[in-house]
């Protein structure tokens, strides 16, 4: 049996569409996470950092978004979420999953959580909308990368694609939130009415 | 055959050590440093124009973790990548997945405001906070390899040439010595340098001048 440790809506959310798009058989814990409860120790041994999401599966403990989606497109092989090893397309995938974690995500943390990223008080503001202008140039750039299909890689729905709707929910708060581009748009609903993330959406009382 | 764009000193050192693990013929084309004016958000929307570039048939790849993450899978008899399906596998796709987004951003939030020019406040602010994730980041790795001589347990891996990558000092600058305090951080470092395909990687891209960055 599969375990991901995850929160409604967090970084877990793109492991759990994948497991939902595998049709795998997992539970969903929220682990304590308030200080002084190191939380339960699959967890710790999951996520050192006792950050979600954390996923246990028999001999593999693995932290990372990125990281356990790929394991899990591995994981169920037939389930699509990955091209196939050694193909063009896959290095493909490798290449929007990691542009992805690198570089929207991190700059997102920046725009939700200024206040990790700056050691200056008073300085949030300034952090938030530096993030904000740089998000908005990179939505602007996958904006136009999806002008002419509907997936990232490979015709398909993949982990990737996953992904990439994790990310654009969280920008639903922004002044411009990513799907207020056009082709963002198309990817954005044509996701929510995926039944994978249909279900997650219903299970996470996501709205 | 396959090409990579490159600049000496730059992430391309990773992704000339990935391909040297290989064994493949490529070619080597040196790119002019023009792109180090550009800001830094315009270089992190659009990867394209970015070196390194590895060009192979139809695909252009650029972060360093995606180049290992395909060398290691179109060359399956190299050292870069265990077989898919593994623990060691997964384990593989989480260090590089955390060097990638977490260690790997906190140098740039400690270099870019130099690119910026932001010498004011805020660009102090940045740099000491990303100082600070820094030694919070080896710490982590540092503790995480007690008992193991490699990233992925059960040995090399391209997960730890990115960390050589990370802790050299081209990167670390005058941090070094506190980053190679952390000793199975530095042992690690010592132990990857002398793999023969990072010594034919430093003879093409020159010694460690300590003035990389991003």
């Amino acid at each position: 049996m599969i375990t991901l440790f995850g929160i409604p809506g967090a970084a877990s959310l793109a492991p759990r569409i994948c497991l939902e798009e595998a049709g795998a058989d997992y539970v969903f814990v929220e682990p304590d996470r308030t200080p002084g409860h190191a939380g339960p120790p699959e967890f710790v041994a999951a996520s050192p950092l006792l950050q979600v999401p954390g996923y246990v599966d028999r001999d593999v403990r693995l932290s990372e978004a990125a990281a356990i989606v790929m394991h899990i497109a591995d994981r169920f092989p037939d389930s699509g979420l990955a091209p196939p090893v050694g193909s063009d397309e896959r290095g493909d995938w490798y290449r929007w999953l990691v542009y992805l974690t690198t570089t929207p995500m991190p700059v997102l943390y920046q725009w939700l959580y200024p206040e990790r990223f700056t050691t200056g008080p008073g300085t949030e503001e300034r952090v938030r909308a530096y993030a904000v202008s740089r998000l908005d140039r990179m939505f602007d750039w996958i904006d136009g990368e999806l002008s002419d299909r509907d997936h990232l890689v490979g015709g398909r729905f993949t982990a990737a694609d996953a992904f990439l709707w994790m990310l654009c929910r969280w920008t639903r708060n922004m002044p411009r939130p990513a799907f207020s581009r056009p082709n963002l748009e198309r990817f954005w609903v044509q996701g929510r009415a995926r039944p994978s993330i249909a279900a997650v959406i219903v299970k996470e009382r996501l709205g | 055959m396959m090409r990579l764009l490159w600049m000496p000193g730059t992430t391309a050192t990773v992704a000339c050590a990935a391909l040297e693990e290989t064994g493949a013929p490529y070619e080597l084309v040196e790119v002019e440093r023009h792109d180090r004016a550009d800001p830094p958000e315009l270089r992190a929307v659009d990867p394209h124009g970015l070196v390194p570039a590895l060009l192979d048939g139809d695909l252009r790849l650029h972060e360093p973790a995606a180049i290992i993450l395909h060398l290691g899978d179109r060359f399956p008899e190299s050292p870069l990548a265990p077989p898919v399906g593994t623990p060691r596998r997964a384990e593989y796709y989480r260090w590089l997945a955390y060097l990638a987004n977490t260690l790997h951003t906190a140098f740039t939030r400690w270099h870019a405001p130099r690119h910026l020019g932001d010498d004011g406040e805020l660009g102090r602010a940045l740099r000491a906070a990303g100082e600070r994730d820094l030694h919070t980041c080896f710490d982590h790795v540092d503790a995480q390899l007690a008992g193991r001589d490699t990233l992925v347990p059960g040995g090399f891996t391209g997960a730890d040439l990115l960390l050589h990558m990370l802790a050299s000092p081209n990167w670390t600058l005058d941090l070094q010595p506190a980053v190679f305090s952390r000793r199975q951080v530095a042992a690690l470092h010592a132990a990857v340098d002398a793999r023969p395909a990072v010594q034919r990687m430093k003879a093409i891209h020159g010694p460690d001048r300590g003035s990389a960055g991003a």
